[in-house]
């Protein structure tokens, strides 16, 4: 059967059912987030930009922050008939696509928004199963909803299954 | 009314006129370089929303390599020199003296190479905004990334545009019509050294009519 793909752009959470794939187009620093639940074959995926909705002046967009996009995620699966204790995650993102260029600079972004994220999973009691994150390349994320599959691929560092 | 609001035309046009001398320059230093006749776009002055940035450069799974300083002094901000691919390795025939299609790969030698014409042509056309706004602009050590182009602007977008939902640059297209060297030039700045290139130039336009009208 021939997966249709959903992409998934910057700042959204889109979710959908087994057969459909969800993709991003290359990723750096933000950060893409999956909740899976494998028996229902519900997935949800979110291209996360900023860790911290209370750091943004703009604040319309509760799907770009890593701390506000994890609830329209679980809320949409919910709504879909996923079971909220079956969800499990995996994520992947999070590259210093400019590494060396501020020497004073606290960490960079994609490492914030990666401990954002997980600080979010844990609070949430999701399980982390599986991620490829920091680094200093870009991926494109294709996550395939009806095994939990997720493929990262990347200009130099080949394709890697997680 | 333009779309971003905080320039108004004339500083639009301004910021235009000096570009177009800077990227004129830029594109003087490379035909030097390459010993070949490179042409230049006029500039453009934008604000481009976060969700379009990632195609600012053609499709963004494709590969490029970018050679990006920081801009430092009175202004904060970053220049970024894109080559697709095929353009780089091209680039990379003529300036290490290979026969045409050879470089299939960027060695250490060569990634040296390109960061040196990223300097020079970010020198050119920074000295040439410098001049006319009367402010400091330094560039930072270059530096190389290759990778897919969609990716780098993404991480760009988010570190210059996370407070209005856009970024603001200049960008200019450097081409040679017969062979595949050409790239593209942005800057970007923040929104602080947006306020003060704007109060720079009003200064400057202040200055210009003075001129005009004692002569």
């Amino acid at each position: 059967m021939l997966n249709k793909k959903i992409n998934v752009g910057l700042g959204e959470v889109k979710t959908a059912t087994n057969p459909h794939m969800l993709v991003t187009p290359p990723v750096g620093s933000c950060v893409v987030v999956m909740l899976y639940d494998e028996l229902m074959g519900i997935g949800s995926m979110a291209h996360i930009m900023l860790p911290d909705i209370n750091m943004a002046k703009a604040k319309n967009n509760r799907a770009r922050f890593a701390n506000t996009a994890v609830e329209i995620m679980l809320k949409e699966m919910i709504d879909l008939g996923a079971v909220r204790r079956r969800i499990k995650a995996k994520i992947a993102g999070g590259a210093n696509m400019f590494p060396n260029v501020n020497r004073n600079s606290e960490l960079h972004i994609g490492l914030r928004n990666v401990v954002a994220v997980k600080g979010e999973l844990k609070k949430r009691k999701i399980r982390l199963v599986a991620e490829d994150t920091e680094g200093n390349y870009g991926r494109c994320v294709e996550f395939f909803l009806e095994t939990g599959v997720v493929r990262t691929k990347s200009a130099l560092h080949g394709n890697r299954e997680i | 009314m333009n779309d971003f609001g905080i320039l108004s035309e004339k500083q639009i046009d301004a910021l235009k006129e000096v570009g177009t001398i800077g990227a004129g320059h830029a594109a003087n230093a490379l035909s030097q370089l390459v010993g070949r006749k490179i042409m230049i776009s006029v500039p453009e002055v934008k604000a481009v929303s976060l969700k379009k940035v990632v195609k600012l450069v053609g499709p963004p799974e494709s590969l490029v390599a970018v050679v990006y300083t920081n801009l430092m002094g009175d202004t904060r901000g970053r220049s970024l020199l894109i080559f697709p691919r095929q353009s780089v390795f091209n680039l990379v025939d003529i300036l290490m003296k290979r026969p045409a299609g050879q470089t299939k790969f960027l060695k250490e030698i060569d990634c040296s190479a390109i960061k040196e014409v990223g300097n020079i042509l970010a020198g050119a056309f920074l000295t040439t905004l410098a001049d006319f706004l009367n402010i400091a602009l330094i560039p930072s050590v270059p530096l190389l990334a290759y990778d897919m182009i969609g990716a780098i602007l993404e991480a760009l977008a988010i570190e210059f545009g996370k407070d209005a939902d856009y970024i603001f640059c200049i960008q200019t297209e450097f081409m040679d019509p017969t062979l595949d060297i050409g790239g593209s030039f942005i800057l970007v700045f923040d929104r602080k050294s947006l306020n003060v290139i704007t109060e720079k130039i009003d200064m400057k336009i202040k200055e210009m009519t003075i001129n005009k009208k004692k002569t």
